[in-house]
C-alpha cells in the first residue's frame, strides 16, 4: 500500500514537472501523442480553476 | 522527438481543449440563468414582474402574491447577481413590458459602483458574457478598451465563461468529503446557511460608504436607472423594494444616521426618476428567515401578502 502511494506521488511529481525521471513501469517517451492530450487537459484545468476569489462559492442555487 | 511529433502533440492538445469546451457547453445548457430566461419566455405576459438578487428570489411567492393582488406575477430575480445582470434580464422581457416592476435591493446596492471582473463574473453572473454581452461590456468596461477586449475574447471560450460548471462539482465533492464524520451543516436552496454571514458588511465601512454616497450625491447605479426609466416609459409602475432583513442586520447596519441619510438620498433619487420606494426592511420577524439574508417559505408568504396588499392600495 505504502509503495503504491509512493509510486502515485512520484507519478504526480513527474507529470507536474517536479521530477525528471518517471516512476518504475510508467513509460511515456517524449514523442508520445499522449503528452498532447495531457497538455490539453492541463490547460483546461488551469483555466477552470483560476480566478476563484469569492469569499465563498455560491453553487447550490 | 521530431518536429512532426511535436506538431501532432500540439494538435492533440488543441483537440482536447475543443472537446472540453464542447463538454462544458453541454453542461451549461441548463444553467440557472438560462432556465430563468426560458421561464420568462414561456410565461404568459405578466402583470407584476420581480427583479433583483436572491433576497427577492426567495421572498416573492407568486401564488401568494396573486391571491392578494389578482394577476400574473412573475418572479425573475436571480441569486448571486448584481444590477447589470438584473438589467440584462429586464432587457429581454419585451413580452412583459407593461408589467409593474418590483426591484428588490439591500444595503447600498442602489448606488454601489459596478464591479464586474474576471474573478467575479462567474456562476450566475457569467450571463454577462452570453446574454447581451454588448450591454454588459458597456456597463462593466465603458472606460477600459483593454478590459472590453478581454471580455469579448472571454465570451467566446465556454470553458472560461462557464468554468464554475466544473468548479461547482469539485466544490460539492470537497464539501461532501469534508462532512464525513461531521455533523451536517444547515443548507437551504441558496447554499450553506452560515456561508451568508460572510456577506455581511463591516458596520463602520458600511457607514462610511453611505456617508460618501450622500456627500457626493451619488446617482443611482446606471443599470438600475435604466430599469426605472424604461419601466416608466412603458407606462408601468416601478417599485424599488428595500428587502426584509433580520433584526441583527438592521441593528448593525440600518440604525445609524449615515444609513438614514443614505436612505433619504436614494428615496429622493427614486422619486425623481419616477419610481416608488417600499421600505419592507422590517416586515418580517427573525423566524421568517432561512439564513441571515433569505426568507424561508413562511417568511416569503408573509412578505408576498404584505407587498401584494401594498401594491393593491398604491396602484
Amino acid at each position: 500500500m505504502m509503495n503504491r502511494l509512493r509510486w502515485i506521488k512520484h507519478l504526480c511529481e513527474y507529470l507536474g514537472g517536479a521530477q525528471d525521471v518517471s516512476p518504475n513501469s510508467f513509460f511515456m517517451p517524449p514523442g508520445s501523442l499522449n503528452w498532447g492530450l495531457w497538455w490539453g487537459l492541463l490547460a483546461a484545468v488551469i483555466v477552470a480553476f483560476c480566478g476563484q476569489s469569492s469569499k465563498f462559492i455560491y453553487i447550490d442555487f | 522527438m521530431s518536429l512532426r511529433q511535436l506538431a501532432l502533440q500540439l494538435l492533440l492538445a488543441a483537440a482536447a481543449l475543443v472537446a472540453i469546451n464542447a463538454a462544458v457547453t453541454l453542461m451549461a445548457r441548463t444553467s440557472v440563468p438560462r432556465q430563468l430566461l426560458r421561464h420568462g419566455e414561456q410565461s404568459d405576459p405578466a402583470t407584476d414582474l420581480f427583479l433583483g438578487n436572491s433576497t427577492m428570489a426567495a421572498a416573492l411567492d407568486e401564488r401568494v402574491f396573486a391571491v392578494v393582488k389578482p394577476g400574473r406575477p412573475l418572479n425573475l430575480a436571480l441569486g448571486a447577481t448584481g444590477p447589470v445582470e438584473h438589467c440584462l434580464i429586464w432587457r429581454l422581457q419585451s413580452k412583459h413590458r407593461v408589467a409593474d416592476v418590483y426591484y428588490g435591493f439591500f444595503d447600498s446596492q442602489l448606488t454601489d459602483p459596478l464591479h464586474g471582473t474576471w474573478e467575479t463574473l462567474v456562476g450566475n453572473r457569467a450571463m454577462a458574457y452570453y446574454v447581451d454581452p454588448d450591454t454588459a461590456i458597456d456597463y462593466y468596461a465603458r472606460e477600459s478598451p483593454f478590459k472590453a477586449l478581454g471580455m469579448r475574447l472571454t465570451a467566446n471560450v465556454p470553458v472560461m465563461v462557464e468554468r464554475l460548471a466544473i468548479w461547482s462539482k469539485v466544490e460539492k465533492l470537497r464539501r461532501a468529503i469534508g462532512e464525513i464524520g461531521m455533523p451536517k451543516r444547515d443548507v437551504n436552496r441558496f447554499g450553506r446557511a452560515d456561508d451568508f454571514t460572510l456577506l455581511e458588511a463591516d458596520s463602520k465601512e458600511f457607514a462610511r460608504r453611505c456617508e460618501r454616497a450622500v456627500a457626493e450625491r451619488q446617482p443611482l447605479s446606471p443599470p438600475i436607472a435604466e430599469i426605472i426609466d424604461t419601466t416608466r416609459v412603458n407606462g408601468a409602475r416601478i417599485r424599488v423594494v428595500e428587502m426584509p432583513m433580520p433584526a441583527e442586520h438592521r441593528r448593525r447596519l440600518n440604525s445609524s444616521h449615515e444609513w438614514r441619510s443614505y436612505r433619504n438620498h436614494v428615496i429622493e433619487l427614486i422619486h425623481n426618476a419616477g419610481g416608488d420606494y417600499v421600505d419592507a426592511s422590517n416586515w418580517i420577524d427573525d423566524v421568517g428567515f432561512a439564513d441571515n439574508v433569505h426568507l424561508n417559505a413562511a417568511g416569503a408568504a408573509q412578505f408576498s401578502t404584505r407587498l401584494g396588499k401594498w401594491a393593491s392600495q398604491n396602484r
